[in-house]
């Protein structure tokens, strides 16, 4: 079963990929006769480089796969194994492959800029301020729920913080080898692979038993300090040979499901349509699959995050348009199957893995110890105990590196903001321009969130705040669609943007509604007024430019006059 | 003050050659005689010269011109170009046309002479040149610094990735033009400040009221900001008035060296020999050896 | 046979040079800032700002091609550098 499952998520993403991908291609895109793109007009040896779309299949995809495809299933599955694939696989092919395809390419054809000024042409400046509110919101809120999926990970197996230490440690010394010395990339990463698994030998001999309390103590000093090392030393080489663990944990991940024809029975086909996901932890509400869903799988199926990533660089280095259906569909088409083997590893063998415990285990730890299992009986070659940590060690690097990445955007985007107040108050403005004022303001709100929220209400205000930037995106390509390429073609980009519109906005005010007040039950639990007041605030500030920003959309759409 | 030094040196029997580095150059007048950009024979063992600080500077700047025609590729040579005619009255640029004159002077035609002495300009402007060698150094050790780290930046990922965009402009430090030409700068300045500070007796010329005073205070102050020994106070008009005036104390570490006023002037070239500097000599000569 | 070989060499290949660049991505990134900062130390004398004195500017100017294609690529990216941020950061 799980291999059939496998086979029918590689097939139907194959087909999308070359009919309804083509379609757009060639009937609303026309790439084949496009003009030529940025990086072939305004080459300048800098940013604009004309790259081979494998490369820059390998680049992009790497940028955009993190711990994301894999937290939002592990949690979707409370809805029965069935929902969220669905959500997965046509969510992916019709909203999030082509969120990010499109987005691509409308980049390329205004000459490699941000989304941000895509969106501020087409629907307004109102949608360009939207989007420096929200990416600072999603830069809280991430660190919130990563922070506590981490934080959990390290507390429930002990041997993760230690191998996650050493493998620090080790892409420090390889990436002195690598970056310092002659001895170059092969033995380099060589070196960096050897270390790696003394890394992993050293934490698995050296299990420790702190609190999850420790953990966060030790995150906000790891984001606050990591973030202002230079980039030489930590960020490029951990970066470097995190990429070996996404690679490998796809290989083996993708051959262990398809070998395996197991029957997904740990979890059932369906379990109700409004299982109790999401709240604070203890007091989970049902959650009902319409409109939440997209609360719970973010990466998997659609990311904001992923339109400004396409926009970055990525569309500076486009050699031929037609390539972008290459880099930006595919390369979100294969992060939905990524999703498809999380979902996969715990409908099928979450049972052998943790038994009755399986929906009780929080969803990273699900996943840790279902995929290991997966790996580990199809592919004797690799022991479960090395497996766990191994996936283990890979969601938690990739999750710990968004934190302390996100801590110095936020830092960026925070002294950005306060720039208003340089007149009017001077003295806050000091303040805030100070880089370690922001550091630490975005650290300790986010792990406060963490710790009294759990990752069970944070993750759905992170993942609804990205749908929303993600619905954003979808509106104003399909302005675009409609102004600058083919209105014949507008209501196939417009219906589905409108319904996620729809959607998410429902998700968010079902969140403000149902989820916030329940941490107002017990006013004599302070952490949980602040963190319920805070998050509350957030979203209902999203909301209301979520309202404002689609109000600015419909006066555009129906101006026939394309904006300058 | 500069003119009847250089002659009273000259007239001892040294070779000495007098510049003027002060734009108003009343030198020629106070020598009596024409003077222009190259040395010019006053009299006996002793020559003359008026920089042209004009030509100086529209010397260099053609110079940048140049090398910009030949390395740039021509489109980025037109839209520079109307740059530099700006340039000419940027602030920066008179003193350093100043320190490349003294530096022509020091390394072209000083060879010829025994003594070469400075008149050098208001102090606003003398001081400025001074202070050049001093500030820039620092300035150009700190760019010597960045560029050595971004070529060794450029190594690293060339050696990793040869197809990257950087791999073209990745050279050794040797062939980096930038960091040789940092250096080059660098050794230029770096002469001229051991010029200014441990090569040259520089002597300061008072006036026997208060404010002249203060001006020699400050100027001493700058001098020891930028290490430069002050060797020798010279008391110039002494008697012109007789208003009460004092020497602060703080130049009293400097020897003082007195001069007469001369209520007739100066007319002629022989009326400096009028003005008593054989003290003055004799302190820069044991000095100088 | 060859055809298969040629294939699986172009496969190689591309791997490893998505590998390399996924090796100095962010590097590379840093050094054109450097770059960048370098450009507008030096030219900094041409819009006002008081060092380094403007001669020695001219004098490094002929040698500052990259540079200056940098620094305007740079200032383009001033005005927007949440997309390419976003990229280099891995912030997903």
């Amino acid at each position: 079963m799980a291999t059939i499952i496998a086979l029918f998520a590689l097939a139907l993403y194959f087909i999308f990929y070359f009919t309804y991908g083509k379609t757009i291609r060639d009937k609303v895109l026309k790439s084949g006769s496009a003009a030529a793109t940025p990086s072939e007009r305004l080459s300048d040896g800098v940013d604009y480089v004309p790259t081979n779309k494998y490369v820059l299949f390998g680049h992009h995809f790497a940028s955009i796969a993190g711990a994301g495809p894999i937290t939002g299933p592990a949690m979707a599955v409370a809805w029965g194994w069935l929902p969220g694939l669905l959500w997965i696989w046509f969510g992916n092919v019709f909203l999030g492959a082509i969120h990010d395809y499109l987005a691509l390419a409308a980049s390329v054809r205004y000459d490699g800029r941000s989304m941000q000024f895509v969106a501020q042409d087409l629907i307004g400046k109102k949608a360009g301020k939207t989007f420096a509110w929200f990416i600072l919101f999603l830069c809280i809120l991430v660190v919130a729920a990563f922070g506590d999926i981490v934080a959990g990970q390290f507390a429930g197996d002990g041997r993760v913080f230690f191998a996650f230490v050493f493998f620090c440690v080790a892409a420090v010394i390889s990436g002195y080898f690598m970056y310092r010395t002659k001895v170059g990339l092969g033995w380099g990463s060589l070196i960096g692979l050897a270390l790696i698994i003394v890394a992993f030998i050293a934490g698995n001999q050296l299990p420790i038993k702190w609190s999850k309390d420790v953990y966060f103590l030790i995150i906000f000093v790891y984001i606050v300090l990591a973030s202002t090392l230079p980039v030489n030393l930590l960020l490029q080489p951990r970066d470097y040979l995190s990429s070996f663990f996404l690679y490998f944990g796809l290989i083996v991940g993708g051959v262990a499901a398809l070998i395996s024809f197991k029957s997904l029975d740990a979890i059932p086909v369906f379990t109700s349509f409004s299982a109790k996901l999401i709240g604070p932890a203890g007091a989970l509400q049902p959650s009902p699959f319409w409109p939440t869903v997209p609360l719970i799988i973010a990466c998997g199926a659609l990311s904001g995050f992923h339109a400004l990533v396409a926009a970055g660089t990525s569309s500076k280095q486009l050699a031929k348009e037609s390539d972008a259906m290459f880099v930006g569909y595919g390369a979100m088409l294969v992060e939905g199957f990524l999703s498809t083997l999380v979902v996969i590893s715990i409908a099928a063998f979450g049972g052998l893995a943790l038994g009755d415990k399986l929906m009780a285990t929080p969803a990273l730890g699900r996943f840790v110890q279902s995929f290991a299992k997966m790996v580990s009986t199809q592919l004797p070659f690799f022991p479960m105990s090395f497996m766990t940590l191994f996936a283990a060690v890979w969601v938690s690097t990739f999750a710990l590196t968004t934190l302390d990445t996100t801590n110095r955007l936020g830092r960026y985007i925070i002294q950005e903001m306060a720039l208003p107040m340089k007149e009017k108050n001077p003295g806050a403005y000091g303040f805030f321009n100070n880089k370690w004022v922001a550091s630490l303001i975005i650290a300790f709100v986010g792990l406060y969130l963490a710790r009294s929220g759990g990752y069970t209400t944070l993750w759905p205000a992170f993942s609804g705040a990205n749908q929303l930037l993600a619905s954003i995106v979808m509106l104003t390509v399909a302005i675009w669609v409609k102004k600058k390429l083919n209105p014949k073609y507008t209501m196939a980009v417009l219906i589905p943007a409108i319904l996620l519109w729809v959607t998410v906005t429902s998700a968010l005010i079902w969140y403000e509604i149902v989820i916030i007040p329940v941490f107002f039950r017990d006013m004599s639990k302070v952490p949980n007024v602040i963190t319920g007041t805070t998050v509350g605030l957030i979203n209902l500030f999203m909301l209301i430019l979520n309202f404002i920003m689609i109000v600015s959309f419909l006066k555009n759409y129906k101006d026939t006059k394309a904006t300058a | 003050m500069s003119a009847a030094f250089a002659l009273s040196l000259a007239r001892s029997g040294k070779k000495v050659l007098i510049a003027s580095l002060d734009p108003a150059h009343n030198l020629g007048d106070v020598l009596g005689t024409k003077l222009y950009d190259k040395p010019g024979k006053v009299e006996t063992n002793l020559d003359a010269l008026e920089t042209d600080l004009n030509s100086w500077v529209k010397r260099y700047l053609d110079e940048s011109r140049e090398e910009l025609a030949r390395t740039y590729s021509y489109n980025l040579t037109l839209n520079l170009n109307s740059f530099f005619d700006i340039m000419k009255y940027s602030p920066g640029t008179e003193e350093y046309a100043m320190l490349w004159a003294i530096e022509h002077i020091r390394c072209n035609l000083a060879g010829d002479y025994d003594i070469v002495v400075y008149d050098t300009p208001p102090t606003a402007l003398s001081l400025r040149f001074l202070a050049m060698p001093a500030i820039s150094n620092l300035w150009i050790a700190e760019l010597t610094k960045l560029r050595e780290k971004i070529l060794s930046k450029r190594t690293s990922i060339t050696r990793i990735n040869p197809t990257s965009v950087v791999a073209s402009s990745c050279v050794d430090k040797a062939d980096d033009k930038i960091y040789g030409k940092l250096g080059s700068i660098k050794r230029r300045l770096s002469d001229l400040s051991s010029l200014f500070c441990k090569e040259s007796y520089m002597a300061v010329v008072l006036n026997p009221d208060v404010l002249s005073v203060s001006e020699a205070i400050r100027i001493k102050e700058e001098l020891d900001r930028i290490d430069i020994p002050l060797s020798g106070l010279c008391l110039n008009k002494r008697g012109v008035s007789t208003t009460a005036w004092s020497l602060d104390h703080s130049l009293a570490a400097s020897p003082l060296f007195e001069f007469d006023f001369l209520p007739k002037g100066l007319h002629e070239r022989n009326d400096l020999a009028s003005i008593d500097t054989r003290e003055l000599v004799a302190d820069f000569l044991a000095t100088k050896s | 046979m060859e055809t298969i070989l040629k294939k699986l060499r172009f496969i190689l290949d591309t791997i490893l040079q998505v590998n390399r660049e996924k090796a100095c991505g962010i590097l590379e990134f840093e050094l054109k800032e450097l770059e960048n900062i370098f450009s507008l130390l030096i030219l900094g004398g041409f819009v006002g700002m008081p060092s380094p004195p403007v001669p020695l500017a001219m004098e490094l100017l002929p040698y500052m091609e990259r540079e200056l294609t940098i620094m305007l690529s740079r200032s383009d990216m001033a005005q927007d550098p949440l997309a390419s941020l976003m990229g280099i950061l891995e912030v997903d």
